[in-house]
This record gives structure tokens, sequence and C-alpha cells, in this order.
């Protein structure tokens, strides 16, 4: 009987290991207590904090989702989007419309900024996902760039280039901004749920495969166009929902707030975050939320900069974003060889 | 009316017809489209209009000016591009673009602010048709020389053996570091003569050419990304039908011409993806 | 001191180590041929002569050291390599592909149109292609141009990839024929890497037998 931990002999009898063969060292159950200890932060967070700090909190949540969405086509699919800032203010005008101007309950706003972001998704992404990864960059570009002057061109909808204020949603119990913290927090942790399940999938599984090599993809039978079109529509419906959830987080909307360099800044959150990483979506939520405050005080112009500066960098010298950084430390404390 | 209107889309098409070569040109010898060439065109217009604005005339401001692009471009080549041309992947190299693109937005805007400014017409009195036309004739010839140089110099075959083989090329004694700066150099310089046509027409800021970039984007995707003709062809298409389309088409008007670029991405994507002269099937390998 | 030195050459791809200190020599006028199993580094060799690959160690050429030059530098040294790739410019026609293999020589437009023709005495098929991209040639046609173009550029040394690779029979004993023929009237110094063990020892001066990264052996023309 095999007594050391961890040895497997080659060979067609496989013995026991770890615990089975005898081990009774303890093994801290890392993932486990992680993840609970983040639970119980983020439920106890609305009471701790002051209302600004948990306004803040809020729209870290909030950009997690939008980046979960983005990381489908970016780190997983390895394709670039400029697009998803304009995915974002759809859906958050949606609701915005829906809200103010329709007197709908706010509730509705989801599933149809849903539905409307994941129909447009696949409308942008049809055409160019068939072709190279730069068409999709392109189209996605045209995108941005055509949002706020649509956005402004009908002002009796949208209340035009001043913006729109919203009423937020109204807490039956806890304070306001509590409310919707804990509705926005439990949209965003079936969000990571549902991008866990899809990566999963065969769908998941696919874009993989699809964007380590295309041309073998296809020879096993799967049609890259559909897979990343389908995942595409799914990160615009994700990027959709999230810009939902900002409209009831602040309150007051504004095309020039979802103009292209809301896009870059998305995309930088991807690629520092980490790409293909549920921590890097929230990881790089904190850079999206974090670059624009940090670089208003220097100029009004400096966010985008900013943003567009760390991507370059990054892809460049850390690929694998804050997620791989922190993996290898926490690795290399751990003891493990990375 | 119609014939003014023309006139007018011809001369915009012009501009963008220049930005598109500069954007093909970019493309054929890198195989990167280059988000930020509109940005480089628009530093470039900024310093035609500091000369012009500190005394010089405007004709012999625009040399000069083509003269600073094309440095331009061949020290962000040396600098910025090379340390990313020889990696796989096309995340990198349009992410490294779009970097550009946002740092060189930002040194304009830091150094000029973004405040608007009127940038001087070469024909200040004649009628806006005229001097559209008039821009386009001097664009035209220059276009026409770059044509001719890569077709029938040797300096243009060794850029085309580049373009389609950069280690081969190598091999074959090519200092391919030198014909890459070179190629952006004078795609930067062609980029600047598009600024340089359309800034009397748009206000001067530095987001000036974001929307330039869409309408070249088109005119590229139209022409063929891979077809300089092509792209001039495209860019001239796009500003006639832009300018035709805000002005007949009502609920375009002034503010949403800039969807009409998209809507012609979306539609060539769909119909005829390698555009009208490209030939390289653009499907992946 | 004329042709080739290599001593203890040592080369791989990032932490990969392939060569682990190779010497070989090839004289004027010579055809040395590196024979020895998939993987055994004979590209990696190549490679590290005409600087693809970064390599340390010692390699002259007419008494010019290789290692440490760029690739470009080292084909305007007088090296030609010829790839498993085969590297023909897919959208350039035949006659434009052979210009640019002109551009390495020290008097670059003097000659050529003699240089094409010599081309073409060695490999008459080309001549019937010359209007048209080399893309469209069959995989041999491309791999004759391919060493057409390393000749127009008049090489001391020429490197050739397994040159006979995916060659139907009848074809690879024409190429080597040819081969033969070029050593013989150009004197250029030729090392190739070739699995038809057969057909090379047929016109090589010297083999040498590479495996896992090392020489293991080196056969001389008179022995055998």
């Amino acid at each position: 009987m095999n007594t050391v931990p961890g040895l497997v002999p080659a060979g067609h009898r496989r013995l026991p290991v770890g615990q089975a063969a005898g081990d009774r060292r303890q093994v801290w159950p890392w993932r486990r207590a992680g993840l609970g200890a983040l639970a119980a932060g983020a439920v106890a967070l609305p009471f701790v904090l002051p209302p600004y700090l948990l306004f803040q909190a809020t729209l870290v949540l909030v950009y997690a989702v939008a980046l979960l969405g983005l990381d489908l086509v970016v780190g997983r699919g390895g394709q670039i989007s400029l697009g998803h800032g304009a995915f974002f203010g759809v859906g958050a005008y949606t609701a915005a419309v829906m809200i103010a101007q329709f007197g709908l309950p706010y509730p509705l706003t989801l599933p149809v900024a849903a539905l409307l972001t994941f129909g447009l998704g696949w409308a942008a992404g049809l055409p160019a996902l068939r072709l190279r990864g730069l068409y999709l960059a392109m189209v996605t570009f045209a995108v941005a760039v055509v949002l706020p002057p649509l956005l402004k061109r009908f002002p009796a909808i949208t209340g035009g280039a001043m913006g729109m204020p919203v009423p937020t949603p109204r807490a039956p119990v806890l304070d306001d901004d509590q409310w919707v913290y804990f509705l926005v927090l439990g949209v965003t942790v079936t969000a990571f749920a549902g991008i866990r399940n899809l990566t999963a999938s065969r769908g998941g599984r696919a874009l993989t495969a699809i964007r380590e090599h295309r041309a073998a993809a296809e020879v096993l039978g799967m049609r890259p166009a559909t897979h990343m079109t389908h995942a595409f529509a799914w990160s615009a419906m994700y990027a959709g929902t999230a810009g939902a959830l900002y409209t009831w987080t602040a309150g007051f909307v504004s095309p020039d707030s979802f103009a292209l360099s809301l896009s870059i800044t998305l995309l930088a959150g991807v690629v520092i975050g980490g790409p293909a990483t549920l921590t890097g979506a929230l990881l790089g939520a904190f850079v999206v939320m974090g670059v624009p405050a940090v670089a208003r005080e220097l100029n009004p112009a400096a966010p985008g900069v900013i943003s567009g500066l760390l991507i370059v960098l990054v892809v460049y010298a850390a690929p694998t974003g804050l997620t791989g950084l922190l993996r290898r430390a926490a690795w290399s404390v751990a003891g493990r060889r990375t | 009316m119609f014939g003014q209107q023309l006139l007018e889309g011809l001369g915009a098409g012009a501009g963008y017809a220049a930005l598109a070569l500069a954007l093909v040109l970019t493309y054929r010898f890198t195989g990167i489209v280059n988000f930020a060439q509109g940005e480089l065109a628009m530093l470039a217009t900024y310093v035609a209009w500091q000369l012009v604005d500190s005394g010089m005339p405007y004709w012999a401001a625009l040399p000069v000016t083509v003269a600073v692009a094309f440095l331009a471009g061949v020290v962000t080549e040396r600098t910025v591009m090379r340390r990313v041309e020889d990696r796989a992947g096309e995340l990198t190299l349009v992410a490294t673009t779009i970097g550009l693109y946002v740092t060189v937005n930002a040194i304009a805007a830091l150094v000029w602010t973004s405040a608007l400014r009127a940038f001087p017409s070469p024909f200040p009195d004649g009628p806006a048709g005229v001097s559209a036309l008039v821009a386009a004739c001097v664009a035209g010839p220059v276009l026409g020389a770059v044509a001719l140089v890569v077709r029938h110099t040797g300096l243009g075959l060794v850029m085309r053996a580049v373009a389609a083989d950069p280690r081969s090329a190598r091999l074959s004694g090519v200092r391919v570091g030198r014909v890459l700066a070179l190629g952006w150099g004078a795609a930067s310089a062609i980029g600047a003569v598009s600024g340089v046509l359309l800034a009397p027409i748009l206000f001067l800021e530095p987001t000036m050419m974001t929307g330039v970039l869409v309408y070249s984007f088109a005119a590229a995707t139209l022409g063929g990304l891979d077809s300089a003709p092509g792209a001039v062809a495209g860019g001239l298409i796009v500003g006639v039908t832009e300018t035709l389309a805000g002005t007949y088409l009502g609920f375009v008007g002034a503010d949403l011409k800039i969807a009409v670029p998209l809507v012609l991405i979306v539609a060539v994507l769909l119909l005829r993806p390698q555009g009208l002269f490209g030939s390289a099937p653009v499907e992946r390998a | 001191m004329s042709g080739l030195d290599v001593r203890g050459l040592r080369a791989g791809y990032g932490a990969a180590r392939v060569l682990h200190g190779v010497d070989l020599a090839a004289g004027e006028n010579e055809i040395v041929v590196l024979l020895g199993p998939n993987g055994a580094g004979k590209t990696t060799l190549l490679r590290a002569l005409s600087g693809l690959v970064g390599a340390r160690g010692a390699a002259t050429l007419d008494g010019v050291a290789l290692l440490g030059r760029a690739p470009d530098e080292i084909a305007r040294l007088g090296v030609a390599h010829v790839t498993q790739e085969g590297g023909t410019f897919g959208p350039l026609t035949v006659e434009e592909n052979l210009r640019v293999g002109a551009y390495a020589r020290r008097r670059p437009r003097r000659g050529v149109a003699e240089d094409l023709a010599r081309v073409f005495t060695y490999f008459p098929g080309l001549q019937a292609h010359l209007g048209q991209p080399a893309g469209t040639l069959s995989g041999g046609e491309q791999r004759m141009l391919a060493i057409g173009r390393a000749l127009v550029a008049r090489p001391r040394l020429l490197l050739l990839d397994e040159p006979t690779r995916g060659l139907a029979p009848p074809l690879r004993s024409r190429l080597f024929g040819t081969i033969h023929a070029i050593n013989r009237h150009e004197g250029t110094i030729m090392i190739i890497v070739e699995h038809n063990v057969a057909a090379a020892l047929e016109v090589a001066h010297r083999a040498y037998l590479v495996e896992s990264g090392r020489i293991a052996g080196l056969r001389e023309r008179r022995r055998w």
C-alpha cells in the first residue's frame, strides 16, 4: 500500500492516495472558507458602510455583471468588443424609459433590457463573427460611436443630451439604498452562477476550443460562427442587464455616460482583472470604478486614457491580469510550483 | 442643389478616402487595423493649425504637416508597435492600437484643450462645393503617386513582400523593421492629408477624427480591406451617401449621419464581406 | 579560414533546450547533409545559423561570426535559408518573388536578369509561370521557387530544410540532381536536412547524424 501522499504510480492498478491511503493530515478547505467569508461580508456590507460607500459598492457589483458578459467574448472567445458600453447604455436607457416615461414597475425592466440587448447583440455579432476578429472590433466600435447621437436624437423619449432622472426602487423594508444593494447582489450572484454554468457547458467548452484553434474546432463539427454569435448575444445581455441595474442604482442616465470611453474602460476591466476568470470580473469592476474616479482628479479627459494605457501595459506584461498575479502569489505562499 | 450636395459629398469623401487608404496601407503591411489612425491624423491637423496660427501660409504649412506626420508614424512604429508586432494574437495588436488611440487623444487634449477651433480653409470665399472638389483634386494625384510607388518600385516590392511574409522577407535580407517604419510613416502622412482636408468642414477638436474613423472603416470595408483603390472608391461612395442621406432622408438629419457608415458596414459584411474590390478571402483559416 | 565552422552550438526555444553543443564544418564547395530522427534538432540547427533562433557558442562563415546577428543581417552576409514551410510570397508573382531575392546581394541591381536566367536553367518549369501569383503554384513548384529565390541572392551558404518533403519520387530525384548541379556550377556551400537518406548520401560530401541535440556520427564521402 502506498504511504506517500500524492504519489500515484503509473500502471493499470490505481493505488489510493490522500485520506484513503491513511493520510490524516488536515487540509484546510480554502475555497469554501473563502466563499463563506465573502458571502458573509457581502450580506453585512450595507449595515456597515455609510451610504456613499454603499453606493460605490453597489456600482462595483453592477460593473462586475457587465464584465462577466464581456469576458465571454474577450477572455473566453479571444475577441475584442468595443461596443459593450453601448449595450450597457441600451440596458440603462431601457430601464430608464420604462420607469420614468411609462411608469412601469422596476422588476419588469430587467427581463426587457435583457431580451432587447440579447437581440441587439445577436444582430451586431452575426455579420462580423463569421469573419476575422477585427471586423467585430470595427462593428462594435461603430455601434459605440453611434449610440450617444442616437440617444440625443429623440429627446422626447430619452430626455436628450441633458439626460433624464429616474426614480430608484423604493424599499419595502430597510433603507432604499440597502434594498437596491441587495437586489443588485441577488442579480450578481445569479449572474456569476449563470456564467459558471455557461462555461462548463458544451457551449463554453466549444468557445475555448474555437479560441485555441478555430480550424480544428470546425473539423470537429463545431460551427464557430454560431457559437461565437451566441456567446456574443449572451454577453450583450449581461451588459444590458447591468445597465438596467445601473439605472436602479444611480437614478440618472445621460447619453455621454455611455460613449466609447465606457467601452474602453470595460475592456480594461476585463483585461486587468484577468480574462477567462470569475474573480477577474470582480477585480476588474474595482478597476472600472476606480480608474475614472482617480483619473478625473487629474483631467476630465483622463479616464479613457488611463484605461487605454493600462490595457496595453497589462496585455503586454501580465496577460493573466490581476487574477493571475494573485494566484501566483497565493501559490508561492502555499508552497506550490506555478 | 443636388449638384451642390454631390460636390460636398465628394469633398468629404476625399477625406474619408485618405484615412481609409492609410488604414488599408497599414493593414497590408502589418495585418493590423490601426484604430489610432484617426487620432494620429488629428494630431497632425493640430500641428497644421498651430503653424497657420503662428503665421505660416496655408500652402507652406501643409507639406510641413505631412512631413511631421510621417516622422510621427515612424516613431510610433519604432517605439510602440515594434514591441508587439512579433507576438501573435489579434487581441494584443488591436488592444495596443486602442491604447495608442486614447494616448494620442489625451496628448492633444492636454496640449490644445478640448476647445472647438475653426480650421482655415484654403479657399475661404468660394462656395462649399468648389473647395471640396479642389481638395479632391489635390488628394487624387497624391494617392495616385502612392499607388505607383507601391506597384512599380523596388521599395514597393519589398513592402509587399514584408506584408506577405515578414519572416521570409527577413531571410531574404530585407530590413523588415525599416520597411514597417516606413509604411507606418507613409500611412500616417496620408492620414494627415485626411485630417487637413476635413478640418475646415468639421470643427477642430480632439474627438474630431473619431467619427471620421467610423466613416473610413466603412469605406475600407466597402472597398475591400486589402485594396487601395477600393479604399478610395469606398471613401467617395461613403461621403456621397452620407451627405445625401443627411439632406434627403428626414429621420437621419444632420445628427444621425454617423449611423450611415454603421449600416453600410453591416450590409457589406452580410452581403459581400470582401468588399467591392477586395480579393483575399476574409474567412479565418 | 574558409567555409562554415561551428563549435559548441547551443540553442533552444525559451525553456526548451534543443541543441546541446554541436560541432560541424562545411568547407569550400561542399554539400553537407544532416540526418537524424524527428526532434533531433536539425531544423533548429539551421535556424540558429540563419538567426531565426538565438544561439550560443561559435559559428563563423569565412571567418565572419554569425551568431548574435539579426536574420536579415545574416542574409546579407551571404546565408540563404529555405525553410520547411517554403517561404514564398503568395500575392507576389513568380518574377517578383525572384527579384526579392536580389535584395540581399551586395550589388543589388547588377545582373538581376542574368540571375533570373540562371534560375530558369535549373528550374525550367518556373519560366512558364512568370506572371502568376506564387500562391497559385503547386507545392513542388513553390518549393523550387523558394530555392530559386535563394539562388538569386548568390549566397555563400545555402541552408535547405527538407527540400524534397512532400514531393513525388520523380520530382525528388530531379531536385537532387539540380542541387548537385548548383553545387558544381556555383560553388555554394550547402547544408541540407533530409530524411531521404539514400538520395541525400548520393550528393553529399559529408553526412552528420544528429540525435537529441548532439552530433552522434559523421561520415565522409570516401567511406561509403
